[in-house]
């Protein structure tokens, strides 16, 4: 579904990749786990074209259609949970009436129903994360990208996210996960990549975090123990 | 491009600066309506003529300020907020996002403009203003449209200007427009090569008193100057081409 061939990545000095290549594949959930500064949200921002500044290729598939959640989502506090997702419906050219019914869906699709005309200066941290992925379903994409979807959430409100995850992963979406929540990974994931550094990663599937818990992966993969380069 | 002005509007239309401005326009109406009254002696048309003169000259000028208020920041706060990246994913190209916040500002001041000569409107009306509908009209457009004007020159210096800079400029814009022709004069008469070279610089000043004598002009159906008015539409045409010249270098230089 995307492809990444060859791609080098440098902020100034710092190597972020080098000649990596990796697959996201149709239907599934991928994780991006890995420390800070790995590089994993400027992955993210590189499949959205965000960041062009790379050698290398990032192939498609198609023409793709790219849902994402930023980490702090960003919403205009004045407007309600459902005027939101309206206002990006319409932004996108979506007639109003339309873009109300539509916005009601998504709201009863993320479990924000009941709060659809409260004043996102009034949602929870937890809300806010379930608003930013209604968001980044608008347009009916076929790959999410969830920034830390789950950061800064307690244990209830990380349970209701991996229940969207799973959710969405039931409709078929393509999803990747960018997050630091290594329990809360091997909860929704198939697979993923562990970034360490520009010359250090891994793939995962769900056999082997089954056997190996990630947390023990990725002190391994750090150690240099287990390494298997996919360069 | 609709939705986001709308946001916009919606964002920066609080009631509270619309009640100061309606009760800063009110006290400014009434001080020039008792003070215009001393200025010409026994007689009473030029008095009114001179009232209302006054008014509409006051007005502009505080509009503009308010222009500047209203402008100066918003665009490089949009700029510095995650949500540029969000609404390009959602098909709203960033110089269309600057674009859009440009003409937001721009309907945000003249809103505020209008508020302003709310009471000037009532005087007129109590005090028979030597004026008809469609005279009223076309000076609360130009007026309208000249807070406007200023709304677009700050956010286009916004676009590449911190606020504070802007603010200062700003100002400094409004009041070097107010008196352009006197300033501009002045300059030229000097007939040194200084004088004539800052003269010729004023010419990239909005020239606000061209744009307030028309709006006189119109207001005691007196229109009969062209000019005035091709001036006018120049420089509003000028004005758009240049914000939404300066969206695309935004575009540009912040590579989204």
């Amino acid at each position: 579904m995307i492809k990444i061939k060859n791609l080098s990545k440098r902020f100034g000095s710092k190597e972020i990749f080098h000649n990596l290549n990796l697959e996201f594949e149709a239907g599934k959930v991928f994780a991006l786990i890995g420390p800070n500064g790995a590089g994993k949200t400027t992955l993210m921002r590189m499949v959205l074209a965000w960041d062009r500044d790379y050698e290398g290729e990032i192939i498609f598939n198609g023409n793709l259609r790219l849902g994402y959640s930023p980490e702090t989502p960003y919403f205009p506090e004045i407007l309600t949970g459902r005027q939101v997702l309206s206002f990006f419906m319409e932004v996108r050219g979506m007639d109003k009436n339309t873009s109300k019914r539509e916005s009601l869906k998504l709201m009863d699709e993320v479990g924000l129903d009941l709060k659809k005309d409260t004043l996102v200066k009034n949602y929870s941290k937890g809300m806010r994360q379930r608003l930013g992925v209604a968001q980044s379903l608008i347009g009916n994409p076929d790959v999410i990208l969830l920034d830390e979807p789950s950061a800064g959430l307690d244990f209830f409100g990380q349970q209701e996210m991996q229940g969207l995850i799973n959710k969405l992963k039931g409709q078929g979406k393509t999803i990747i996960l960018n997050s630091h929540l290594l329990y809360d990974v091997e909860k929704v994931a198939d697979c993923g990549y562990l970034f360490i550094n520009a010359h250090t990663f891994r793939h995962f599937n769900k056999r082997e975090f089954e056997k190996e818990s990630l947390a023990d992966m990725f002190i391994n993969t750090a150690k240099g123990v287990n390494y298997e380069s996919l360069n | 491009m609709k939705a986001l002005i709308k946001l916009h509007l919606k964002e920066n239309s609080k009631g509270r600066s619309f009640i100061l401005f309606g009760i800063l326009g009110g006290l400014l109406s009434l001080i020039l309506l008792t003070g215009g009254s001393i200025s010409v002696d026994n007689n009473p048309t030029e008095e009114i003529i001179s009232q209302f003169g006054t008014q509409w000259k006051f007005l502009s000028i505080i509009s503009g300020f308010a222009a500047v208020t209203v402008s100066m920041g918003s665009i490089e706060r949009h700029l510095k907020e995650k949500r540029t990246e969000l609404l390009a994913l959602h098909g709203l190209s960033l110089d269309r996002q600057v674009f859009s916040l440009a003409i937001g500002n721009a309907l945000v001041s003249m809103i505020l403009s209008a508020i302003l000569a709310l009471v000037l409107v009532f005087i007129i009306i109590f005090k028979q203003a030597p004026t008809n509908l469609l005279g009223f009209t076309g000076a609360f457009i130009t007026y309208l449209m000249t807070t406007g004007t200023v709304s677009l020159i700050v956010s286009a210096l916004n676009m590449f200007l911190p606020s504070i800079v802007v603010a200062v400029l700003g100002v400094f814009l409004v009041i070097i427009g107010s008196f352009h022709q006197i300033i501009q004069g002045m300059f030229l008469n000097n007939g040194q090569l200084m004088g004539r070279i800052l003269g010729k610089a004023m010419n990239l000043f909005p020239p606000l008193d061209v744009f307030n004598r028309l709006t006189r002009s119109l207001f005691f159906l007196e229109f009969n100057d062209g000019q005035d008015l091709i001036v006018f539409l120049i420089f509003i045409w000028s004005t758009m081409t240049i914000v939404y010249l300066a969206s695309k270098g935004v575009s540009r230089r912040e590579k989204i």
